[in-house]
């Protein structure tokens, strides 16, 4: 807009004495004066648009897909048309789950790709392990190195020798592919200190391990989870909570901390940690006695004659007699006794039963980590969840919870796979038959104890050194050559377990590599498509694209490529009958490009995309192209109701009792008025109130919903001498585990993880805000700062995860977020990792490095805790029983000491408490695994173990 | 159809749907390439009230554009100026560095570019808009509790709002007259000091198990909370002057709040 | 809450430079004022001489002034836009004006010579008694600073121009005028008159008040009271009336110091206050 100058600068400036005013091009406006929020879709190929200097450019619009989180939600990239580079990234406005929009890390990873430390060539490691140095390395001689090994490690019959770790890894099926491709059981993950828990419990109740809450069209929303600031998954999940909020519905969150998702909340219970059980149980059973129950519903779906079989054989059944003896059951579950347990009041208990009552069945209820995933025995608090959900009908109801698989797209693919023949002890031992699902946080204490080594460990999205507890036990397994022979990470940048590395492979960020990603965001199922911006702008604009590393900064390149190529140099002539999986469904015997890859998919594995990308005249890749996302249906609920469609002229039989539908020996579904139905993937078809699986597998004790005491609850706490609960499990809307690093706009608003303490504690203690305390673990301490607050409950401490990363003495890796540290043995055989220079400001070619104006960048806490198994779940019990005290005089900020030996016997102590099974089979057939095996490999006498003790 | 009338742009920032979740200030750092250390829009945190009555404010702050804007009068050089369309704009290329605009602006809403050496701060996206774009922060806002639009235009979801909800605006006071209206701006959460007496809150954690008080006199808990409240105050406005109520009294915002009956008045209802 | 919000950080934007420039401008203005007002009592000899002296002064710390405006520009090199691109309700605009006419005379003056009592002697005055007094408006524009915002800004600076110009003439041409020392004593009354009204008067806002506590709370309580009052105004009176040739060159310098550190105070206290 022109401004007004006065007479005097008009003179100066024809007198040349001050610079003319600048008039600059501005390109046409859009639309009718109003403001849009993105450009028509029209114009993404060819978009003009100011920069914040008032500069015009002429931008393409490449969609991708979000990997800050596992909520997959859409990018759209701006790629400069005439520089070629990706200028600034925002939503995915036709995202069906994001919609548009982002959290703060969506923005932010035009810094990750900016990254000034970013890892840009293949590294090959110099000197003895861990010592951080590294050089670079062309690709060929490390994917040689590899395949060769690997090929050997195949025709020596030591498959179950090479593991693949992966923690979240948006990748759709891509690697379950693989390694049932290649042919053995490899496969480890990060469930194990994410989420067994509360998968656990889900599977138990409904036969799915997670849910999938509507909460767009939810009345009341309970949450045992911080859906407003993190959660799967944070920025879908938070637009519709919100909507929903302004809508009327009501926010019930259970949490021991003011989160700000509680802040938000219409009731907030501040549980004691471990006691959500006894709550949700007692609220069952106040709905009970008020009759507030779906009567139709539980009648069809949940499984009260095996209830009445297996605890009340003698009573009638009919549903009533169900009704009243649970509630009978439940008797000592009074409010006044929960409310007691969990530190909050009676009314608290009723009043969340009322809200119950109110929204019938719309009741969206989550639960993840949080309870779940920091107590022992926390997967009871998943199913009582679950089971709640039930008795009120909100399940697969409109605005209450479906199963996640409902709202979730699994890839076909061109060829099949069988599946590993074989049983990996390491990451499936005997002692955890149920567990969800690989025992990964326990490895290196297999390892160590002899039960198997590693031959060729590759890591991707995984950091465990970090991420996991007992880190320091994780670098003794790595550093030792004889234990895991060949270490080789995939990353962009470097994370701590990669300090370990033999290989370090640089792989792309979201917008630099491809991947397929689906995720329940809603009531709806939905593709998404990650791909490298850049090539995808070269092939829409026609050019030639067949290898992603010629778009990449560096030699950066990416997994599927990676993978393809490697694949072809193990099964060089396809006689191990691995490369026919790789070859390509268009060009028999060529090597499938991931072009073809994913054209193959879009084609003939995604119902509907062909079609709609027909009306758009499009062929489906290239619609994916520039799109970046397809929504298959939307709205689907009571799916468990759906019909089963039985072959002309086969018999069926229906039992009896509960009305299983069996097809020559294989139950197909249930008989549920006048109709066979698929039901739910439990043994009864039904909603399993009591789980036989677990009485036959050894723990009779808990096939019933009860609360069973956590390992930290208010029985074993004492303040007065300073003994509290330890939550180490809560997130910043702003950062993600190890990922967010190197987003610089991320770390300048949130780079410590102080201590928060209740003022009455704090005061206990003479701790003020801002002083250094000393938080003792069974196995070490750490010295951190105290955050005094009233936003956490009396008892309880908690502290954040996300910092504290970081680098070892003249070693490589970031330098932004990660101090400089010194790890040496001190006295009674502990080691010490401590600061001796704290992260930043440093030099590089962002002068931004240079401004971090923040000294302490946190305290890596997850290093004093010892691996707590849970005996069915297999869960990391991540709380901890801690002293707290004032730090001592030797103690400096970001201290971490542990007794390495203490944490093998915590380790032992709590596998003592596991139960292998008594029977021929490893787990129960019924029970998920990711890349099953075939199921020979369920029978324990079958297999030669050479990796058993 | 393309309206002749300028618009008159103004910003709502709607508390009820407000996470706390920083993606405005990540987005505006991206859009702007803003260095470290500024930040034209930032989200405070403030928690207040004692365990268990308690609960956590986010803050989004920002120039507030206003209508009277003392930046634009003490700028020597019309290096910040109001444009026709409301937008407080700013020129860097005009910008003698001066700083008498970070004095006068009683928001504390103007930094000074290290870079450039010049001052800055939101400007409402002003390039975006001018080819018909909202700002990034809006763009990005997971909860859309941000929101941008032409004031003077009845049909225009901000003027919708401003009709229907009750807004506030940071220190009235100031005769500033901002537009940048908050829905439950200042959460009236409790704002009670703590209780000095020592005694724990009876589900409090002191009394877990034997069920016996302990704790000493809770000066420094005091102290926090009365230095939290004293933020809080200048920051939105000067109760001795303005009580509570004026706080809705920016004449700018009042013009367009006459009750219109063509509106449902349900809460929400303009989504 | 640093961890978890990023609050701005750049309080005290205007530092030392600026009320540095405050005290030189005072002097600037006060070495012309004094003998310009004397002129229109005393007879004229002793004022011809008065500026004699004075005027120079003035037009030292007048360039002293400028310098110290021009150094805490963070774009120095367009210090000249504030005169040629000039926004006029900026009180930054005016006041560059008000300085360069003031100066324009000084220099006039200083090459011609003048005549006490006559038309630019006025003239002068009254650019001296602007120069000292527009900071306040530009001060009055700094809605942000709610200490800044009394009426009474313009006549305090005044007022101290007359200290500062009194004190300074004393120093530097002791044995002109008798008069001299009454004028300082009067204006060393008048500004602890202000500075107490400042201090302790009810303030019109909340922000105010509690700058205006800063400003009489921890270390800045004994700067103020035992520097700038006790000393600064008090004991200079004391020590101007009662004393005689160098005993008055201290309370001279006293004067000043007083005014300086109050001046600093005053600048500073309010830009300490978080506003969001
Ligand atoms: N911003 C952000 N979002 C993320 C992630 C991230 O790192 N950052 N990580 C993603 C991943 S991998 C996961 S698994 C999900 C997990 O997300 P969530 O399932 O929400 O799990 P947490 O964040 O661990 O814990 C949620 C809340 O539970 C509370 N809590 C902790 N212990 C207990 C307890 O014993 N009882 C009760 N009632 N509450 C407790 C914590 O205070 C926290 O506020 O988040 C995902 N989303
Ligand atoms: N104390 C405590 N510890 C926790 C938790 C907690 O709540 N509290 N949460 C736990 C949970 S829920 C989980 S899921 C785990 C997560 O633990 P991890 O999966 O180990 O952590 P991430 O930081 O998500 O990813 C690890 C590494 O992946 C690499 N990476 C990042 N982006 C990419 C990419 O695009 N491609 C590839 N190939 N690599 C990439 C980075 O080097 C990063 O360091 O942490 C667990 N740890
Ligand atoms: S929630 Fe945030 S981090 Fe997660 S995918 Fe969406 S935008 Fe990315
Ligand atoms: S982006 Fe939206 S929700 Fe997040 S902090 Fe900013 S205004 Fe609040
Ligand atoms: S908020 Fe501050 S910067 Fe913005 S217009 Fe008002 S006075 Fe100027
Ligand atoms: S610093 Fe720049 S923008 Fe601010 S008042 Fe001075 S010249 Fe104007
Ligand atoms: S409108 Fe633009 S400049 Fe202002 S805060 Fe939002 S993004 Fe930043
Ligand atoms: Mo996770």
């Amino acid at each position: 807009m022109p401004r007004h100058l006065s007479k005097i600068e008009k003179l100066a400036a024809s007198l040349g004495l001050v610079p003319k005013a600048r008039d600059l091009p501005v390109p046409e406006r859009l639309g009718d004066g109003r403001l849009s929020h993105y450009p028509p879709f029209e114009k993404w190929e060819n978009w003009e648009e100011l920069d914040a200097r008032r500069l015009p450019h002429r931008y393409s619009l490449i969609p991708t897909t979000c990997f800050n989180c596992e909520a997959g939600c859409g990018l759209l990239a701006y790629v400069d048309r005439d520089s070629g580079e990706i200028e600034k990234i925002e939503g995915n406005p036709l995202h069906p789950g994001s919609r548009g929009r982002n959290c703060a890390k969506g923005p932010a990873t035009l810094n990750q790709l900016r990254d000034p430390e970013r890892i840009l060539t293949p590294m090959k490691r110099v000197g003895p392990r861990g010592t951080g140095k590294f050089e670079p390395c062309g690709w060929d001689e490390a994917l040689e190195a590899i395949a060769n090994r690997i090929r050997c490690a195949f025709d020596e019959g030591r498959g179950e020798e090479v593991m693949y770790h992966v923690g979240r890894p948006g990748h759709e099926a891509f690697m379950e592919r693989l390694l049932s491709a290649w042919g053995i059981d490899g496969h480890n993950s990060h469930t194990t200190v994410c989420s067994a828990s509360a998968r656990c419990g889900y599977q138990l109740a409904w036969g799915y391990d997670r849910p999938s809450p509507d909460y767009e069209n939810a009345q009341l929303i309970l949450l045992i989870s911080s859906h407003l600031e993190a959660g799967h998954y944070f920025n879908p999940h938070a637009q519709r909570i919100i909507d929903a909020k302004n809508r009327g519905a009501r926010i019930v969150v259970l949490d021991p901390r003011l989160s700000n998702t509680a802040s938000r909340a219409d009731l907030w219970l501040s549980t004691r940690p471990g006691t959500e059980a006894a709550v949700l149980l007692a609220t069952i059973r106040v709905l009970l006695l008020a009759g507030a129950v779906d009567r139709t519903f539980v009648e069809n779906w949940v499984d009260w004659r095996g209830y009445l079989q297996s605890v009340h054989c003698e009573a009638s059944p009919d549903l009533d007699t169900f009704l009243r003896l649970l509630a009978e059951d439940l008797a000592e579950y009074t409010p006044e006794y929960a409310a007691q347990l969990a530190g909050i009041s009676p009314d608290q208990v009723r009043q969340l039963a009322r809200e119950i009552e109110r929204a019938g069945p719309r009741v969206a209820a989550h639960v993840w980590r949080a309870a779940a995933s920091g107590n022992e025995g926390g997967w009871q608090v998943a199913r009582a969840m679950c089971l709640l959900t039930a008795l009120v009908g909100a399940v697969g109801a409109p605005g209450g919870t479906s199963p996640s698989a409902w709202n979730k797209f699994k890839p076909e693919f061109w060829t099949k796979t069988e599946g590993p023949k074989n049983w990996n002890e390491l990451i499936w031992p005997k002692e955890y038959p149920l567990s969800f699902y690989e025992m990964s946080h326990i490895l290196p204490h297999l390892v160590l104890d002899g039960r198997g080594k590693i031959d060729v460990y590759f890591t991707r999205v995984i950091n465990p050194v970090w991420t996991f507890p007992d880190g320091f036990t994780w670098m003794e397994m790595l550093r030792d050559e004889s234990r895991v022979g060949l270490y080789v990470a995939l990353t962009p940048t470097w994370n701590e377990t990669a300090y370990f590395a033999d290989f370090v492979l640089p792989m792309g960020h979201s917008a630099e590599r491809h991947d397929i990603q689906s995720q329940e965001t809603h009531a709806g199922r939905w593709v998404s498509f990650r791909q490298p911006v850049k090539r995808a702008r070269a092939a829409l604009a026609g050019e030639e694209a067949t290898d992603t590393r010629s778009f990449n900064p560096g030699e950066v390149w990416e997994e599927d490529e990676f993978w393809i190529d490697l694949t072809w140099r193990i099964d060089p002539d396809g006689k191990r009958g691995i490369r026919r999986h790789y070859e390509s469904p268009y060009r028999p015997g060529k090597k499938v490009t991931v072009d073809e890859y994913y054209r193959w998919i879009f084609e003939n594995g995604v119902p509907g995309l062909p079609e709609k990308a027909k009306e758009a005249g499009l062929e489906p890749l290239e619609y994916m192209r520039r799109v970046g996302a397809f929504e298959l249906e939307r709205g689907k609920y009571r799916l468990h109701e759906q019909k089963v469609e039985i072959p002309e002229g086969s018999r069926v039989r229906v039992e009896a009792a509960g009305g299983l539908v069996t097809l020559d020996g294989k139950v197909v579904g249930v008989a549920v008025d006048g109709a066979i139905r698929h039901g739910f993937p439990t043994p009864s078809r039904k909603i399993e109130v009591v789980s036989k699986t677990l009485a036959e597998w050894g723990f009779p004790g808990e096939a019933l919903p009860r609360y069973s005491p956590s390992h930290v609850g208010p029985e074993v706490i004492d303040p007065e001498k300073g003994i509290y609960t330890l939550v180490p499990t809560f997130r910043l809307p702003t950062m993600i585990h190890s990922r967010s690093g190197n987003a610089k706009h991320l770390n300048e608003i949130s780079h410590a993880n102080p201590v928060w303490m209740h003022p009455d504690d704090a005061d206990r203690h003479s701790l003020a805000d801002g002083d250094l305390l000393k938080v003792e673990t069974s196995i070490g301490h750490s010295i951190n700062r105290v955050r005094v607050t009233d936003g956490v409950r009396p008892g309880v401490v908690a502290c954040s995860h996300h910092m504290g990363r970081w680098r070892l003495e003249g070693g490589i890796g970031s330098q932004w977020s990660s101090a400089t540290v010194r790890i040496e043995p001190i006295e009674g055989g502990r080691m010490r990792l401590r600061i001796i220079e704290p992260s930043g400001p440093f030099d590089s070619a962002d002068p931004d490095t240079r401004r971090g104006w923040w000294k302490e960048s946190g305290v890596h806490q997850n290093l004093t805790f010892p691996p707590q198994s849970d005996p069915i779940s297999g869960m990391h019990c991540w709380h901890q029983l801690v002293r707290v005290s004032p730090a001592g005089p030797g103690d400096q900020y970001g201290d971490v000491v542990v007794d390495m030996e203490k944490s093998r016997e915590v380790h032992r102590a709590w596998l003592a408490k596991a139960r292998p099974p008594a029977g021929d089979l490893r787990r129960p057939e019924w029970l998920p695994r990711p890349l099953r095996p075939q199921p020979e490999a369920y029978r324990i006498d079958q297999q030669r173990a050479p990796d058993s003790p | 159809m393309t309206r002749h009338r300028t618009p008159n742009y103004g910003f709502i920032i709607d508390n009820r749907r407000c996470i706390g979740c920083h993606a405005c200030t990540v987005a505006c750092k991206t859009e702007h390439g803003d260095p470290i250390g500024i930040n034209k829009t930032w989200v405070q945190y403030i928690e207040k009230g004692t365990w268990p009555e308690v609960t956590r404010a986010f803050h989004v702050m920002r120039c507030n554009h206003c209508a009277n804007a003392p930046c634009v009068e003490i700028c020597p050089t019309a290096s910040l100026e109001t444009r026709a369309d409301g937008i407080v704009d700013f020129d860097p290329g005009r910008c003698i560095g001066c700083k008498a605009c970070m004095q006068a602006c009683p928001y504390d809403a103007i930094t000074l570019n290290p870079d450039s050496g010049t001052a800055t701060k939101c400007n409402y996206c002003a390039h975006r808009v001018d080819v018909g774009r909202e700002p990034a922060c809006v763009v990005v806002c997971p909860t859309e509790a941000i929101i941008t639009g032409d004031l003077d235009d009845p049909q225009s979801r901000i003027a919708r709002l401003m009709a229907t909800e009750q807004t506030m605006v940071r220190r009235p006071e100031k005769g500033t007259e901002p537009k940048l209206a908050y829905i439950e701006g200042h959460r009236d959460a409790p704002r009670t000091a703590r209780r000095a007496t020592g005694r724990a809150h009876p589900l409090g954690g002191t009394n877990d198990r034997r069920g016996r008080p302990g704790g000493r006199p809770r000066r420094r808990a005091r102290l926090r909370e009365a230095r939290r409240l004293g933020r809080g105050a200048l920051a939105w406005g000067d109760e001795r002057r303005a009580g509570r109520r004026q706080w809705r009294g920016a004449r700018a915002l009042e013009r367009h709040r006459q009750p219109r009956t063509d509106l449902p008045l349900r809460p929400g209802a303009h989504l | 809450m640093r961890t978890y919000d990023i609050a701005q950080r750049h309080a005290g934007s205007w530092g030392w430079k600026v009320s540095g420039y405050l005290f030189t401008k005072s002097i600037a203005a006060g070495a012309f004022l004094i003998p310009a007002l004397l002129s229109l009592f005393d007879e004229a000899a002793p004022v011809e001489r008065l500026f004699r002296s004075g005027v120079p002064l003035a037009l030292a710390f007048l360039a002293l002034t400028g310098v110290l405006l021009v150094a805490d520009l963070k774009r120095p090199e367009r210090f000249l836009w504030v005169l040629l691109r000039p926004q006029w309700k900026s009180w930054l605009v005016r006041g560059a004006y008000i300085i360069t006419a003031y100066g324009a005379l000084l220099g006039g003056w200083f090459t011609f010579g003048g005549t006490p009592g006559g038309f630019f002697s006025t003239l002068g005055g009254i650019l001296a008694a602007a120069t000292a007094a527009y900071s306040g408006w530009l001060f009055g524009q700094a809605k942000g600073r709610d200490l800044w915002q009394s009426p009474l800004v313009p006549v305090h600076l005044l007022c101290q121009a007359l200290v500062a110009g009194s004190a300074a003439l004393l120093l530097c041409a002791p044995f002109e005028l008798a008069d001299l020392a009454n004028v300082l004593a009067v204006a060393l009354a008048l500004d602890a008159l202000l500075i107490l009204a400042e201090m302790h008067g009810r303030h019109a806002s909340e922000a105010a008040a509690r700058a205006q506590k800063l400003m009489i709370s921890g270390q800045r309580r004994w700067w103020l009271y035992c520097g700038s009052l006790a000393i600064g105004h008090f004991l200079a009176i004391v020590l101007v009336l009662t004393g005689e040739g160098p005993t008055r060159a201290v309370a001279a310098c006293f004067a000043l110091i007083g005014v300086l550190i109050y001046e600093h105070l005053w600048v500073d206290a309010p830009q300490r206050l978080p506003l969001a």
